[in-house]
């Protein structure tokens, strides 16, 4: 069977278009998309951490401001 | 600061980590307030001022990084008679008192449900699921290698001295934790970790002190930084040091040993050695290497440390944590200046 489907020419090396050039940076694109979403499951740290400048280090309630 | 090699992977992670922690811990850590709430009673506004004669208000914080059994700075904190606070980490509880000292304040935040029971002695440690997170990383290797027979001294010696040391629990922690400081007679002192902006119309920390009246307290995402925040946010320290806060990993540790190797792997496949970052370090003239998420801690922290009212001393005498407004110094200069008998 392998001699009836030898080719009969020589094929071209296939071009490098702005096509194929976009779809390799989309490729990227999207393996650092993915590794971003699976970080953020997986590698946070041991609590949230928010602190705005107006946030004082510890906060007990708006009427007290004792601690800022 | 010098990155030597550039990790653009690493940066992009250690952007996302905010997000990331809040999505691993938040749900747990709420569900953790709830299960704790039968416990509360005092909160860190209740904390006594301890009585020490130095009126310069020092605090030392020792955090549970590698350099603790690489410096073992205990030894000379207990050499130089220091007069000032000493406030843990759960991380570094055993440490202190495997080495003789016995810490005023030990805190901890994490919600791990099993983990971190681990740093108070595990009673039941038989019916835990098998975990190499402390026997594989650059900890002390010799104490973690027969992990039944560490557990068991832990125990004993957080049963001793437990009397003697005030835990300062997030309302975060698992009920294994809050159980083992009843067990071992700690005073409690509970605080929340501060979630989102209190002045947002649906912060969930407005809520939550809403519901428990504790006040919230700033963390920098991990225990070691929100023990620092305690020393001079609440305890009023002047000039803090921290040991052990290396926030890296030192020159040469195989990245097996790194906290969060197995997640990166599990992420980057054989790139893995990609995402980790190495820094020089000009006060020792060395070069470590961090991962996304102490990098996160790292930037944290030197964004506080410009924030907070007190004077901050790195005496880790390794990691990545330098620059201003921070005082990277040996141990023994710290101590020199506060300290019955100097460095």
């Amino acid at each position: 069977m392998k001699d009836l489907l030898k080719g009969n020419y020589k094929v071209p090396p296939a071009k490098e278009t702005d096509e194929s050039k976009e779809s390799a940076v989309s490729s990227e694109e999207t393996l650092e998309e993915k590794f971003e979403a699976a970080a953020l499951k997986k590698l946070g740290g041991s609590i949230t951490f928010v602190k705005k400048k107006k946030t004082p280090f510890v906060w007990g309630g708006n009427e007290d401001k004792k601690n800022e | 600061m010098r990155i030597k090699k550039m990790s653009s992977i690493g940066i992009l992670i250690s952007e996302q980590i905010s997000e990331a922690t809040k999505i691993k811990s938040e749900k747990m850590g709420l569900e953790n307030a709830k299960n704790n709430s039968p416990y509360f009673c005092k909160t860190i506004c209740d904390l006594p001022v301890l009585n020490h004669p130095n009126l310069e208000k020092p605090a030392i914080v020792i955090v549970g990084g590698p350099s603790l059994h690489r410096k073992n700075p205990v030894a000379k904190i207990i050499a130089s008679g220091f007069r000032g606070d000493i406030v843990t980490t759960d991380g570094s509880l055993g440490y202190c008192l495997r080495n003789g000292l016995v810490p005023d304040y030990v805190v901890s935040l994490d919600p791990h449900p099993k983990r971190i029971v681990r740093w108070f002695g595990d009673t039941e440690l038989e019916t835990r699921p098998e975990d190499d997170y402390f026997e594989r990383q650059d900890l002390d290797k010799e104490h973690w290698k027969n992990q039944e027979e560490c557990n068991q001294q832990l125990i004993k010696l957080i049963n001793e001295h437990g009397k003697r040391i005030k835990a300062i629990l997030s309302t975060s922690v698992d009920a294994s934790v809050t159980k083992r400081c009843i067990e071992s007679r700690m005073e409690i002192y509970w605080w929340n970790p501060l979630y989102d902006d209190p002045q947002e119309q649906d912060s969930i920390s407005k809520s939550l002190f809403e519901s428990n009246r504790i006040p919230c307290m700033v963390t920098g995402g991990n225990v070691g930084t929100a023990a620092w925040i305690l020393a001079h946010s609440v305890l009023k320290n002047n000039h803090v040091a921290v040991v052990g806060m290396d926030l890296g990993y030192a020159p040469g540790t195989p990245l097996l040993n790194t906290q969060y190797y197995y997640e990166l792997l599990e992420l980057l496949g054989n790139r893995v050695a990609e995402v980790f970052i190495e820094v020089y370090n000009p006060h020792i003239n060395e070069t470590w290497f961090t991962d996304p998420t102490y990098y996160w801690y790292r930037k944290v922290f030197l964004d506080l440390a410009g924030e907070a009212n007190c004077v901050t001393y790195n005496c880790t005498e390794g990691g990545t944590l330098f620059g201003e407004p921070i005082h990277f110094t040996h141990l023994s200069n710290f101590l020199s200046k506060f300290s019955k008998h100097g460095g």
